[in-house]
């Protein structure tokens, strides 16, 4: 197990190829939704690739403050640890369907679970 | 070493930095944000006729063409002078060469330029009248084969721009255009052979009507489907000219509906997109149906890089004095 888990699930084509099936996924969740309502979808899918390269493990420059700030806005509009459930839910998901591994799966959500503070504001 | 040229000054860029980080160093208040070619927050023109590919890693293809480059992944060899996107639509002065009613509530006005071949079909501009008063609209025609660039004026009852349209304005008059901008245009370098669906409300035809022709005067090879909403027949303000493609292309079709009589566009467009595959969608219109009609065609399985869209913003109107 050498290779990182970025390289294993297909470094940047994996990214391009999980984003528009994530972003499709999140669009049609009525448990998350309303957050993305009225949001520019091309700036708001940059903005999931830049997070599925970091829970994919890869290089990008995501700090916790981005998180932070990314989604102070959303929390004063009830954002909670039941919204993160669901994104790391529809995340495995996603990476189901493109034929991922389980042990894979549950390591990106673990990635995705370390900024769960973070996204809270807490 | 190179330099690169922002606002007016000159940087000198080290070995192996990037654009943005060369900048950041001079401490230029530049935009930016993952420096990871991702989030294109610092998005950027340039005029070089030596842009690496690897600068424009993830812009759809109308936007790499049309000399955009992401700092944060560029590594440059030579200098190199950038404009922020907010700063590069250039004044043109225009003439008045026509003006003509399309329908009852669309006006059309045609400008000569010297520059024809500066103007995309399909990309869009910002006039200014005489007195001040600047709106954007889409150009609607072919300028370099038509000789002219050609715009469709919604007349709103209070709207300032098509009142001085149709009571003031006369051939001959000079006016101030800016731009052009967008990303909604045709371009196939590669001569694929995709279908195209067109899907537009009111004068949102306008800049697809344009992109139409190009893609026929291109010879595109795929089918092209125009799909046309109103609310009653006559926002079919193209009708006759489009049925007139329809006839003379075996690829071009074209569809119409009209709320009045209980057809929906977004009906007709997610029927359309189910029977082609892996299409090319343009959407163009009043902002909230066109935002409206991309969130389904990507929801109905269209990429986000496949869909290519203007939303028309209402001007906010002036509070009465």
């Amino acid at each position: 197990m050498s290779e990182t888990l970025y390289n294993r699930l297909g470094g940047e084509a994996a990214v391009d190829a999980a984003v528009d099936i994530f972003y499709r996924k999140v669009l049609a969740d009525d448990r998350v939704n309303t957050f993305f309502e009225g949001v520019d979808m091309e700036k708001q899918a940059a903005k999931q690739k830049g997070f599925l390269t970091m829970v994919f493990g890869g290089p990008n420059n995501y700090t916790g403050q981005n998180m932070r700030d990314g989604h102070r806005h959303l929390v004063k509009e009830g954002l909670n640890d039941s919204h993160v459930d669901a994104i790391i839910e529809i995340l495995g998901a996603t990476l189901k369907e493109l034929g991922i591994g389980d042990a894979d799966i549950a390591e990106v959500a673990a990635i995705a679970n370390s900024v769960r503070d973070d996204v809270l504001d807490r | 070493m190179a330099n690169v040229q922002f606002e007016n000054k000159t940087y000198a860029l080290n070995e192996d930095e990037t654009l943005l980080e060369g900048l950041l160093r001079h401490q230029v208040d530049y935009p930016h944000s993952c420096k990871a070619g991702t989030c294109q927050s610092c998005l950027c023109r340039t005029d070089s006729d030596n842009i690496d590919p690897t600068w424009q890693k993830g812009l759809k293809p109308t936007v790499a063409a049309k000399g955009y480059i992401l700092p944060c992944i560029s590594r440059v060899q030579q200098d190199i002078s950038i404009t922020l996107p907010s700063d590069d639509d250039i004044a043109t002065v225009a003439e008045i060469a026509e003006l003509l009613a399309l329908s009852h509530n669309v006006f059309c006005v045609r400008l000569t330029v010297n520059n024809l071949d500066s103007w995309t079909p399909g990309q869009y501009l910002n006039l200014v009248n005489p007195n001040g008063v600047i709106r954007s609209y889409s150009i609607a025609n072919l300028p370099v084969d038509d000789g002219y660039i050609e715009l469709h004026i919604k007349i709103m009852p209070s709207g300032v721009m098509g009142h001085w349209l149709t009571t003031e304005a006369k051939v001959g008059d000079s006016v101030t255009i800016r731009g052009p901008i967008g990303d909604c245009y045709y371009c196939n370098p590669n001569h694929k052979a995709f279908p195209i669906v067109l899907v537009g409300t009111g004068t949102g035809a306008a800049p697809l009507l344009a992109i139409a022709r190009d893609a026929i005067k291109q010879q595109h090879q795929g089918d092209i489907y125009f799909l046309h909403g109103g609310v009653t027949v006559n926002d079919l303000y193209l009708d006759s000219q489009l049925k007139a493609l329809a006839e003379q292309y075996d690829n071009f079709f074209y569809e119409s509906c009209v709320l009045e009589e209980q057809a929906d566009i977004k009906a007709l467009m997610l029927k359309t997109l189910s029977v082609v595959t892996k299409p090319m969608v343009y959407i163009c219109g009043p902002s909230e149906i066109t935002l409206k009609l991309k969130k389904q065609a990507f929801l109905s399985g269209v990429s986000l890089s496949r869909i290519y869209s203007d939303a028309f913003i209402s001007p906010v109107p002036d509070k009465p004095q």
